[in-house]
């Protein structure tokens, strides 16, 4: 029996029982992993996942359940548990009306990167890792990823929309040792490609650039504590928005109060060179051209110079709040229940050049992404943190000394107020590593921008 | 369906000299709310990490396509792949044996028999707890789940042992609003059972907490003596030493405390054990992912490091035993890395601490502590709830500055007192601790 069949029969089943609206998702699902470290391979795996989640609504009250069983007994049995879940509570949930779409769509790729035998993909990995062994380097760990991510969704109001997406990447940790001190830096790149990402892209220099970064940034001193006026790259813009902007306009957190741009739509919230938006489809991101819930992910303005314009929503967050559909209704797997999510997050380029940006600040930091570990942001609040990689002082509007990385945070609106100018350039990336957690999924996203200068952030020290 | 052994044979059939099964299934319920009920999950998975090792080339596929040609293809794929893959010099073999320990208190039989109907329960009386808690508190954001996890492990040398262990786990936030501002706080408690939870309680700190930190001011730049909250203290020794008391990252040339065992590295006021055979602890288990029996094995003894924790693989690096410490995903290589790192209670009681730190801060909790960085020891988190000590009491709310230290140092020289109250989260237990030279930056 074929997935579209059994997601029929979950559904057919589940509306007998006396659901109002459900939908039922099937999930087929295949990462490979190799990792070599400091020259030898450590691992190669593969993970294979099937599966399907059911979400049923019945007297106001969602019930949902999940199996990784296919059998006709099995998918019984998480109708029954579904059903029960529901009539557990009693809700006043509302799903907001969707088009009943019907599409069947997949990445681009030249290459099925699955294709390529085990030899040659090690290849990569081993000669990636073996080059970036210089001088000064203590250890090393090189990555690929390849997922393979297919989504099928059905539902009782007529929908049936399947995607299919390959994400190919490679990543690389430098751990550099000086006078007693240790440094890591770790970067990656991915793309929602073929196999031609991997054959096209010289990976030992990427690698041996990621080293010769790490042995100068064991170097460096940290920069010192305090507020600096600042230029920010695009990847560490785009974490910054993501965390600390991104989560704030996610309907769910809004519709329950939880976040600190709840009611805000219309008033300025950034500095007017500010606009941002959230795009399933553009370059360099994941691949996101419908949600878990069967909407289109169209591009949406999140903020128009500096005007709060929108916010992300999924079917149970649109109706409370009485919003349009966004399509940003999304889930980790076929275990869990589509939440709000963003999907490539980035703000828009302007107009100035990187050198013009820089010229204006007397004493500053040049903020790099690179090595970057990620970031975390408390939505109540608005106070973000999140570590940067090695970075340059900026001294007479010149790049100056390198130093270590470190930690910065603020108050994301303060923050984003303080945005003077906004470079021409554009990057958007994804990552087949790792992705952004809320409520215990991770689920892949994109973001990141154009070259930002702004007016303060507090930068940790150490 | 075929048992553990039957997999192991079909390996060996297709070519594997050596293969390992690793089994998991698990049920979940798990209900959220926020303001109001939200949703009821019940989630019921299956899957096996199958490692195949043909001479020195290993390979390991994770499963989770439980049809009989899901775990076939899953068999093929992993002997396909060791097949083509590079000798690991260093492999030399599975375990020559599994076993269990002798572990109480992993597995509750009511917690494991719990309906969606009982879990909305539990998750109403921690709503209704909030507002008890505080007339202007609400509950806006929180999650109960409970898990029932049945692990099996089984491989060429040895018959399969296997286990079963529940775990609860709550968290609650809630929102202190009045005209003048708003904020939120959390709180979280994970156990083996559901009689343990007291969901009440836990809303109810959650709602009376909450107002506490309305108005809450920045907190000043500085050098500083802080008293950290249990659960801070938790964060920071997980983060801060799992990876760096592991013998991979020993080995791999990334721990700070590479050739330091019989060294001082902390104060003699630490004393950290792991305790994997702890059964009401989360991390604690009666085997390992790899089925070796775990131990509770002191790593730090009053600040001399004693020892690392080790897997099979580094365990014959280094020519020793494993101390029953392997992790795994059902896709990954099994690593070593503490079961449950347990940071020993001192004597202190948490007004002697703010009394001795006299003027400074008493963080209650944070974000961000994950972005430190182990191998350098820079420790750092971004302070979301706190208060200002002054005179030695505890004084007005604070927040939003990031606190900074040397790890080694802090833990070290600057360790003032350390908590009689211990609380355990997922992976560690501590009380609080009263350090000295913290920077608040920001």
């Amino acid at each position: 029996m074929d997935w579209i069949d059994t997601a029929y029969k979950a559904l057919d089943k589940a509306s007998r029982a006396g659901a109002t609206y459900a939908d039922a998702r099937c999930q087929g699902y295949v990462y490979e992993h190799i990792l070599v470290e400091n020259g030898s391979l450590k691992e190669y795996s593969r993970t294979v996942r099937k599966g399907l989640g059911l979400r049923v609504l019945l007297d106001g009250s969602i019930g949902f359940a999940s199996t990784n069983d296919l059998s006709a007994s099995s998918i019984d049995e998480v109708v029954r548990y579904a059903i029960s879940a529901a009539k557990s509570m009693e809700g006043s949930v509302e799903l907001s009306a969707k088009n009943p779409l019907k599409a069947r769509v997949r990445s681009s790729f030249s290459e099925n990167p699955l294709d390529p035998t085990p030899e040659d993909k090690v290849s990569v990995v081993l000669s990636a890792n073996r080059e970036s062994m210089l001088d000064g380097v203590k250890s090393t760990s090189t990555r690929l990823g390849i997922q393979y991510d297919r989504r099928l969704i059905v539902s009782t109001d007529g929908c049936e929309v399947e995607v299919e997406c390959f994400l190919v990447g490679l990543g690389h940790m430098s751990v550099a040792y000086e006078a007693g001190k240790l440094e890591r830096v770790y970067d990656s790149r991915s793309r929602v490609s073929g196999w031609e990402f991997i054959s096209d892209t010289d990976w030992c220099d990427y690698t041996r650039g990621i080293s010769r970064l790490a042995v100068e940034a064991v170097k460096a001193p940290t920069p010192k504590a305090g507020v600096y006026r600042a230029v920010v790259d695009p990847q560490l813009i785009g974490l910054v928005i993501h965390e600390a902007f991104g989560h704030a306009v996610e309907g769910d957190l809004v519709a329950s109060g939880s976040s600190i741009l709840a009611g805000r739509l219309g008033e300025i919230v950034a500095s007017p060179y500010v606009s941002i938006v959230d795009d399933g489809l553009i370059e360099g991101g994941y691949y996101i051209p419908y949600d878990d819930e069967g909407v289109e992910k169209k591009p949406i303005a999140i903020v128009d110079n500096g005007v709060l314009k929108g916010f992300l929503t999924h079917l149970a967050s649109a109706s409370k709040l009485k919003l349009d559909l966004t399509g940003n209704g999304r889930a980790q797997d076929f275990h869990s229940q589509p939440i709000v999510r963003q999907t490539n997050l980035y703000m828009k380029p302007g107009s100035h050049s990187f050198e013009e940006l820089l010229e204006d600040i007397d004493e500053g930091i040049y903020l790099r992404g690179m090595g970057a570990g990620g970031g975390q942001v408390d939505p109540g609040t608005g106070a973000f943190t999140f570590s940067v990689g090695p970075s340059y002082m900026i001294r007479r509007g010149e790049l100056a000394e390198l130093t270590r990385g470190t930690v910065v945070s603020g108050l994301i609106l303060e923050t984003l107020k303080g945005v003077e100018a906004v470079g021409c350039d554009l990057s958007v990336e994804t990552s087949v590593f790792g992705g952004c957690g809320k409520d215990g999924q991770m689920v892949r996203v994109g973001g990141g921008g154009p070259h930002v200068r702004v007016k303060s952030i507090s930068v940790g020290g150490g | 369906m075929l048992g553990l052994e039957g997999i192991v044979a079909r390996a060996e059939a297709l070519g594997a000299s050596e293969a390992e099964v690793y089994f998991r299934k698990v049920r979940v319920i798990t209900v959220r709310f926020a303001d109001r009920l939200e949703s009821v999950t019940v989630n019921s998975t299956s899957g096996y990490g199958i490692r195949v090792a043909l001479g020195r080339r290993v390979a390991v596929v994770g499963v989770e396509d439980v049809s009989r040609e899901g775990l076939e293809d899953a068999l093929k794929s992993a002997v396909a792949i060791a097949r083509t893959t590079p000798e690991d010099e260093k492999w030399v073999s599975l375990p020559r044996s599994i076993s269990t320990s002798s572990v109480e208190g992993c597995f509750c039989s009511k917690t494991a028999g719990i309906s969606s109907e009982d879990a909305v329960e539990i998750a109403l009386e921690a709503m209704q707890g909030v507002s008890e808690g505080s007339s202007i508190s609400k509950p806006v954001r929180g999650g109960f789940e409970v898990a029932v996890r049945e692990v099996a492990v089984a491989n060429s040398y040895s018959q399969a042992v296997s286990r079963m262990e529940t775990i609860a786990d709550l968290y609650v936030t809630a929102k202190a609003e009045e005209l003048s501002g708003s904020v939120t706080f959390t709180r979280f408690k994970i156990c083996r059972s559901i009689d343990e939870l007291n969901a009440r309680a836990l809303g109810v700190e959650a709602g009376s907490e909450a107002p506490r930190f309305l108005g809450a001011k920045r907190m000043e730049e500085g050098i500083a003596k802080i008293v950290l909250h249990p659960e801070v203290v938790c964060s920071m020794i997980d983060v801060m030493l799992s990876q760096p008391l592991s013998a991979e990252a020993v080995q791999k040339g990334r721990s700070p405390l590479a050739g330091r065992i019989g060294q001082s590295i902390l104060s003699e006021k630490v004393t950290i054990v792991d305790e994997g055979a702890i059964g009401r602890w989360i991390g604690a288990r009666s085997f390992d992912d790899e089925g070796i029996a775990t131990r509770n094995n002191t790593l730090i003894d009053k600040g001399i490091l004693r020892s690392f924790v080790y897997d099979t693989y580094t365990a014959y690096i280094d020519g020793r035993e494993s101390t029953g410490n392997a992790w795994r995903s059902l896709s990954s290589t099994p690593r070593p890395s503490p079961n449950m790192l347990v940071l020993k209670p001192g004597d202190s009681s948490l007004d002697d601490m703010v009394s001795e730190v006299g003027e400074g801060y008493y963080i209650v909790s944070t974000i961000g502590e994950w972005l430190s960085n182990p191998i350098s020891g820079l420790m750092q988190a971004t302070v979301t709830h706190a208060y200002r000590i002054r005179g030695g009491e505890l004084a007005e709310p604070v927040k939003g500055a990031v606190v900074t230290a040397d790890f080694y140092e802090a833990f070290g020289r600057n360790l003032l007192l350390v908590g009689r109250d211990i609380t355990p989260l997922r992976s560690s237990v501590a009380p609080a601790v009263a350090l000295e030279g913290v920077r608040v930056s920001g």
